[in-house]
């Protein structure tokens, strides 16, 4: 069995590319040129000719779109910059712990994985509302009179989203650290560098395209967030999809709806372009390869 | 190996054309006929198919009817334009179904449904949609609040006679534009053209108070919580959260009766059956049935004193009088404008 299977690998090697091996990869190919690509082509030409190009005026129209898609750019940032800051301290004690706290801290972190993101999120609501537990425990031991305006507002925003996409940031940079030679610290230490030297001069920048890669899915994923800045935000929180939402489902417009769907996959590609530049994009899948 | 592919791919192209091409396919006389019928889902829809859909069924065999939810303005469109039809009869919004609409829609059959009698000037029509039921955007409030209870929409905005936040419906055409000016004085016969500066000025008074809701579950949720003292809600979702012991109570001195709609997608494959069911459920007979499951009210005159007795004092026809009216023809022609006037007020 194991030869067969070492056998078929070898097979698939780069002379011969469209064999059994490439055969398995059609469906998930198929199903992304059907379902995906073909869409978004269709929304591209939708968007320049129901009825017009002058669908993209929409921006010229009203000062809120520029606006929201600059809050979405935003938030995205503010929460890319709060799951770097948690996750990267959490994926250096994950790679230094023991097998079972590390089994523990991953499942920790997995968890949202597991659960639904309308639950985790009205979770969050009966945590941080002005009625919520966190305001009720700090009233009754006389630390505040007034509520806490810990949701309806960005800080809301930012606590339930980065919940929802710390995963993403932990697992490619622990992914890279699990990657670095394990005796690169000890022999900077031997050769004299103290603790703190080793870890700036070997071990961080030995994990940068982890980093990198972490940044990049928490901030692409977020510019997609609408449900969670709508439930725990305030309207002035509001994410550029939710205008798209509101264009398409409540307006009919499908072409300027299009139109403003082209514009934030444009302004991500623009983004993630920019990112490119400090690191290849393949880290970031090879990141997440060896999760 | 590149036969294969090819078989694969053939493979992938039927199912594609059995899916496309599929459906429907009924008519004849005397033949099943299988209806989609489409709505809100939830508490709502269950209680349409008891009160409505199996009795329809039961009396006429020849026509089985399946359910899909939610109903999605955006999905009828897309099923209309792209010519594959497989609703027959939605549950829509006040905010759909009018001249804006109408291409998207089959016209209503009036020698059959008893439109006469379904209150056309409340509950505004242009032919290619009937109510089916009635509920009131509402103001509820807390009991435990306030000494005195509040008992216009004039209170609503009053924040030093009834202190606390408020619940707010984060839409523009969810009726907080029209409580604002009748609360500023506006006589509610000169509610339309809705003059917009002096709304937005009266609503700037309350704007930093405002909890924005964007879902019934919502609004309800934050008055039984204690989030607002005071809130705009859906009469029937205020009943819920009553039912469960909230000290909540409905101000019934001034609120916004309105209706939801039966509508028939344009191509449907059924039109005639999908008549037949709009006609049993806006039926003097059949209209009040509903409020046996849920208080949502018949849009039927003949059928207002056929509810059912204990939900009498929760439903919104019996206190019509103190009821104002959406122009919802007004909102179709300037739903636009609004909501991007409304837009950039609240994200100011």
């Amino acid at each position: 069995m194991s030869q067969v299977a070492r056998q078929g690998r070898r097979a698939g090697s780069i002379r011969s590319p469209l064999d059994a091996w490439a055969l398995l990869a059609m469906p998930g190919f198929l199903f992304l040129v059907v379902f995906f690509l073909v869409p978004l082509v269709r929304m591209g030409l939708r968007s320049l000719t129901d009825p017009s190009p002058a669908n993209y005026r929409i921006f010229l129209e009203s000062p809120i779109y520029l606006r929201v898609l600059w809050t979405t750019i935003r938030t995205s940032l503010i929460v890319t910059v709060v799951c770097l800051l948690i996750g990267y301290p959490y994926a250096y004690v994950m790679h230094h712990a023991g097998p079972k706290t590390r089994a523990a801290l991953t499942v920790l972190v997995l968890v949202p994985f597991w659960s639904s993101l309308l639950v985790r999120t009205y979770a969050w609501t009966v945590l941080l509302q002005d009625s919520g537990v966190i305001n009720s425990v700090l009233r009754d031991l006389g630390l505040i009179d007034e509520p806490l305006q810990l949701m309806r507002n960005t800080l809301g925003v930012t606590i339930g989203m980065s919940h929802i996409l710390l995963p993403f940031m932990v697992l490619p940079i622990w992914a890279t650290m699990r990657r670095i030679d394990p005796d690169l610290v000890p022999a900077a230490e031997s050769l004299g560098a103290p603790p703190r030297a080793a870890f700036r001069k070997v071990f961080l920048p030995l994990s940068l395209p982890g980093v990198f890669a972490g940044c990049l899915l928490v901030f692409v994923l977020a510019l997609g967030f609408y449900i969670t800045p709508a439930l725990l935000g305030s309207p002035q929180n509001a994410m550029f999809s939710e205008l798209i939402v509101n264009m398409v489902s409540e307006r009919l417009r499908f072409g300027v709806g299009s139109a403003l769907a082209m514009t934030l996959l444009a302004v991500t590609l623009v983004l993630l372009a920019i990112g490119s530049r400090f690191v290849r994009l393949g880290d970031a899948l090879g990141g997440m390869e060896s999760r | 190996m590149r036969r294969k592919i090819w078989t694969v791919l053939a493979a992938f192209a039927l199912i594609g054309a059995a899916c496309g091409g599929g459906g429907g396919g009924e008519g004849g006389g005397g033949e099943q006929v299988t209806l989609t019928f489409v709505s809100y889902g939830g508490a709502y829809q269950e209680a349409q198919t008891k009160a409505w859909l199996e009795p329809f069924m039961e009396a006429n065999p020849d026509i089985t009817i399946v359910q899909e939810e939610p109903i999605d303005y955006a999905k009828l469109v897309a099923m209309v334009e792209s010519g594959n039809v497989t609703w027959d009869v939605a549950d829509v919004g006040n905010d759909f179904g009018l001249a804006s609409d109408e291409q998207y829609l089959e016209p209503i059959d009036c020698s059959i449904v008893p439109c006469d009698e379904l209150q056309p000037d409340l509950f505004p029509t242009t032919g290619y949609r009937v109510p089916d039921i009635v509920y009131s955007v509402v103001v509820a409030y807390r009991t435990d609040a306030f000494d005195q209870p509040p008992t216009s929409f004039a209170d609503f905005f009053d924040l030093e006679r009834f202190p606390g936040k408020r619940g707010c419906f984060n839409w523009s055409a969810g009726g907080l534009l029209e409580m604002a000016l009748i609360a500023d004085g506006v006589p509610p016969d000169q509610l339309y053209p809705l003059d917009l500066d002096r709304a937005f000025a009266k609503l700037d008074t309350i704007k930093d108070q405002c909890v924005w809701w964007d879902t019934g579950a919502q609004s309800a949720q934050i008055l039984a919580d204690g989030e607002v003292t005071m809130g705009m809600s859906w009469n029937g979702r205020i009943y819920d959260i009553q039912q469960e012991g909230a000290p909540v109570e409905i101000m019934w001195d001034q609120h916004i009766v309105t209706a939801d709609y039966l509508v028939i997608p344009k191509g449907t494959k059924n039109p005639e059956a999908a008549q037949r069911l709009i006609a049993w459920i806006t039926s003097a007979d059949h209209s009040a049935e509903l409020s046996k499951y849920i208080t949502y009210a018949p849009p039927n005159e003949k059928a207002v004193d056929k509810v059912d007795p204990s939900k009498v004092e929760d439903l919104p026809t019996t206190y019509l009088d103190t009821a104002i009216g959406f122009d919802d023809v007004w909102w179709d022609e300037n739903f636009d404008a609004v909501d991007t006037r409304w837009q950039e007020w609240i994200q100011a």
